[in-house]
């Protein structure tokens, strides 16, 4: 796949990361705040069906009030770990514990605090939208009638009220997706896992569906979710990157970046001597690597960019090299998450995979 | 209370995914109605003769068996043709066109007075055991009939020699009075001429009662007696002189003997009455049964069929129901929201065990209602007993469906299981065959069935008026409760983790 193609790919989810811009600044906020304590823990995890090795050595934590997206590619162990988390699946090696309970035998006061949408629809068809609302809440002991509140409130914000009277066999996938993560929401849990929440959305409802994400995190309410939107991951507290089974990298979307090109990434933009600048860069304190794209942008890794952006300049200035542009690159998570399997040691066919998984999404968008 | 909302909810939610495609619950009602309809005015629930071609000996066109005894053949065979060609009547037999092939003797009666049987040949070709006895039986009981009336023919013909004889015996006896006033009178030309007379008599009874055969030997010897006592008067009547007869002092009626020979003659008189007395039909057949149904009433094949086929229906749809219940949320995932959400098993299955009973219910008295009106099917017995069968019936075979639920990995294998119950209990639970008619494995799995119990309680509550064996109302709820108990552990057991 060339480099045009993958700019292809990930242009869609840019969009809605634009959408979800000014949100997302907030959370890195909320994020630095002082942490809580685990509500989600898995150590040394291991889930095997038959001889197939599905989860390896899984380490994960999640503390309250975080949003904590669990992304790789399809087969990656996703939604096994949810199913872990959810207590639909026993380890075979290694503890799982959920608000402080073992999945297998939560009790019933930890099942009332959590939700969980599946990735599949798996209401009834045969419902109205508002009938399946009322399932869902029945289900926690919450009487059709009495939380009739909830319900719109809940249809309101995945925008369903109007459709309410509608069969969920008559609704769209988007509907459905939408219809499912409210009856998810409709108790209000403290916990919410949710695989794929926002497959099949579009990007304005997306962008809607993560600020209220973000707002439950806000309020206390603690967020595992998966998702196959790389971009996505600009909108959570942690991300934790699954590949083949293995957690391969988890923290704070920053630093994953950081680590994943070992600092940040400066685009400078040339005028002429584009090969004698490779050599001058280098040699500037700070830097720590240089690559020449078939544009002519010369990418540059270094350190901090605060401080490297002028001392750069300085160099080329001084060595009669003219500069058309120079920035900080944000690199997208498409790339941060390429990089980070690549180092991982998986090499070529982890690209690969990953680049495929990509397409697919767009296919389906 | 939280419970109670749970339990609620599942019920609310089977309830209006069943009843939101309104067609199918139509179906099931009007369905097996107009199958029961069609049933009804498509079958004959009397015994019919069957379709025979009759063979008849080359040569005659109307043989005497069947000229003397068509009303017989008739009776007992839906004669289609006559032929005289046997192998077109087999080809006939082999295609279908018929159920038997009779083929007459030659030569019937000059068969049975040469003293042997005459035989009448029956051919069919049925491979049904449940039926194939139908033309045996049938041209058996012809048989019977054709014996019957041939005998009563010959009786009858003997009995009218009877009556001469009797008619002989009476003669002679007013001759043997005329006989005794004349030798009282001493008039013995008079007595010679009765006697003789009365001879004459003896002698026609005796060829009359030679004819009858075995049976009336008595008669026979005591006509020979009355013939010799006869000729002994009449001869010491002849020979007597004159000095003989002064020397017997004894009156001239006590020397012929004639008080004794009109005694004998009475008795002779008497067992030919008791002959004459006893119509032929009588003679031939002195037996007879006299079947009374204690039943009472007595249903037409519709009727008697339908509280079956009712049992049937609230079987089917509620296993039907049940085994689909649990497998397709299983396979789509949906019970992944059982297992996380807070609600325990126990309610989850009253849930689904509420919603199915009362939709089974609904169609049971959907149907119920129109069998009584529409159909007049009869409800002989107490409304109640019908409802607590219905019921007890259904939460049983919903267990039996949730089971198969918990224990099928496909649909299809759902649907798979659902029928083979449909088959065991078309077969075993005395819907088609009488229990009776099982061997003591087959009523082992009869009883193994809740719908055994429910068709032979629906049966006797709508048709005699009463449940025959009030026992199977418990084995019902045992049935129930067993089933509840074990699906409960199997929805424990698919709700741990894997």
């Amino acid at each position: 796949m060339t480099e045009q193609q993958d700019n292809a790919v990930m242009q869609p989810t840019q969009a809605s990361a634009t959408a979800l811009h000014t949100n997302g600044q907030a959370h890195l906020a909320a994020a630095e705040q002082p942490a809580g304590p685990l509500i989600v823990e898995a150590r040394n995890v291991d889930k095997r069906f038959g001889r197939v090795a599905v989860l390896d050595n899984l380490t994960l934590t999640v503390e309250a009030g975080e949003i904590f997206g669990l992304i790789g590619p399809s087969g990656s162990g996703k939604t096994t770990t949810i199913h872990l988390f959810c207590g639909h699946l026993e380890p075979s090696g290694g503890t799982v514990r959920v608000l402080g309970e073992n999945p297998v035998s939560f009790s019933s006061a930890a099942r009332r605090r959590i939700g969980y949408m599946p990735q599949n629809f798996v209401l009834p068809l045969d419902l109205t939208i508002k009938q399946n609302m009322g399932f869902a809440a029945g289900l926690y002991g919450l009487s059709e009638w009495g939380s009739r509140k909830r319900i719109r409130e809940t249809l309101e914000l995945v925008e369903l009220w109007d459709a309410r009277k509608r069969s969920a066999r008559n609704a769209s996938g988007g509907m459905l997706r939408r219809l499912a993560l409210a009856a998810t929401l409709v108790h209000d849990p403290d916990l919410i896992f949710a695989d794929e929440p926002t497959a099949n959305l579009d990007p304005i409802l997306r962008a809607k569906l993560w600020r209220h994400f973000r707002s439950l995190s806000a309020s206390g309410r603690t967020l595992l979710l998966t998702t196959q939107y790389i971009d996505e991951a600009e909108y959570c507290d942690r991300v934790g990157l699954m590949y083949d089974g293995m957690l391969i990298a988890d923290g704070k979307p920053n630093d994953l970046r950081r680590r994943a090109f070992g600092g940040d990434v400066v685009a400078i933009t040339l005028g002429d001597k584009a090969a004698s600048a490779a050599y001058v860069v280098a040699r500037v304190p700070g830097v720590r690597g240089t690559e020449s794209t078939r544009d002519g942008t010369l990418r540059v890794t270094v350190e901090s960019a605060d401080r490297a952006i002028p001392a750069l300049l300085d160099a080329l200035d001084s060595n009669n090299i003219s500069v058309q542009s120079i920035a900080q690159v944000r690199a997208t998570f498409d790339e941060v998450f390429i990089r980070l399997i690549e180092q991982h040691g998986e090499g070529r066919p982890a690209l690969g995979r990953l680049r495929t998984s990509a397409a697919d999404m767009e296919d389906t968008e | 209370m939280r419970a109670v909302i749970q339990i609620f909810t599942v019920l609310l939610k089977e309830l209006r995914e069943l009843l939101s495609r309104p067609w199918q619950a139509l179906t099931l009602i009007l369905g097996p109605l107009a199958i029961m309809v069609a049933f009804g005015i498509g079958s004959n629930t009397s015994a019919r003769p069957p379709t025979a071609i009759v063979v008849v000996p080359p040569g005659q066109e109307e043989p005497r068996l069947l000229r003397d005894y068509q009303r017989q053949f008739d009776q007992y065979l839906t004669v289609v043709d006559y032929t005289s060609d046997i192998t077109a009547a087999l080809a006939s037999l082999r295609r279908g066109y018929v159920e038997a092939v009779v083929e007459l003797p030659v030569t019937p009666f000059e068969t049975i007075s040469a003293g042997k049987k005459a035989t009448i040949k029956v051919i069919y070709d049925d491979i049904d055991p449940l039926w194939r006895w139908v033309v045996p039986n049938f041209t058996q009981v012809m048989a019977g009939e054709l014996n019957r009336e041939i005998f009563v023919q010959t009786i009858t013909e003997q009995l009218s020699g009877l009556k001469s004889a009797a008619q002989d015996t009476s003669d002679i006896l007013r001759l043997l009075e005329i006989a005794s006033d004349a030798a009282d009178l001493g008039d013995r030309v008079k007595v010679q001429r009765a006697l003789r007379e009365a001879l004459q008599r003896a002698d026609t009874l005796s060829q009359n009662v030679d004819s009858f055969g075995p049976e009336a030997a008595p008669l026979v010897v005591g006509v020979q007696q009355l013939q010799e006592e006869l000729k002994r008067a009449d001869e010491r009547l002849t020979l007597s002189n004159a000095a003989k007869a002064a020397a017997d002092e004894r009156p001239l009626k006590e020397q012929l003997g004639l008080t004794e020979t009109k005694h004998n003659l009475e008795q002779l008189a008497t067992t030919l009455d008791k002959f004459t007395a006893v119509p032929p039909d009588v003679i031939i057949s002195p037996l007879q049964v006299d079947a009374r149904n204690a039943a009472t009433f007595e249903p037409d094949i519709l009727s008697f069929f339908a509280p079956g086929i009712l049992a049937m229906l609230v079987q089917h749809i509620a296993v039907s129901m049940g085994s689909l219940a649990f497998v397709r949320e299983r396979l789509s995932g949906g019970f992944d929201l059982y297992t996380v959400a807070p609600i325990r098993q126990w309610s989850l299955l009253l849930g689904k065990y509420g919603a199915y009973t009362f939709f089974t219910l609904l169609i049971a008295a959907a149907v119920m209602t129109l069998l009584l009106i529409g159909l007049h099917v009869p409800l002989l017995g107490d409304p109640w007993l019908l409802m607590l069968a219905l019921v007890l019936l259904t939460v049983s075979c919903v267990g039996i469906g949730l089971i198969l639920s918990l224990l099928a990995t496909s649909e299809r294998q759902a649907v798979q299981f659902a029928m083979l119950v449909l088959l065991a209990v078309f077969f075993f639970s005395g819907f088609s065959l009488p229990l009776r008619l099982l061997l003591p494995v087959g009523q082992g799995i009869a009883y193994t069935l809740p719908a055994t119990y429910g068709i032979s309680l629906l049966r006797d509550i709508m048709l005699r008026g009463a449940p025959g064996q009030l026992t199977f109302f418990v084995v019902l709820t045992g049935m129930s409760i067993l089933f509840f108990a074990v699906s409960l552990s199997m929805l424990y057991w698919r709700t741990k983790a894997q």
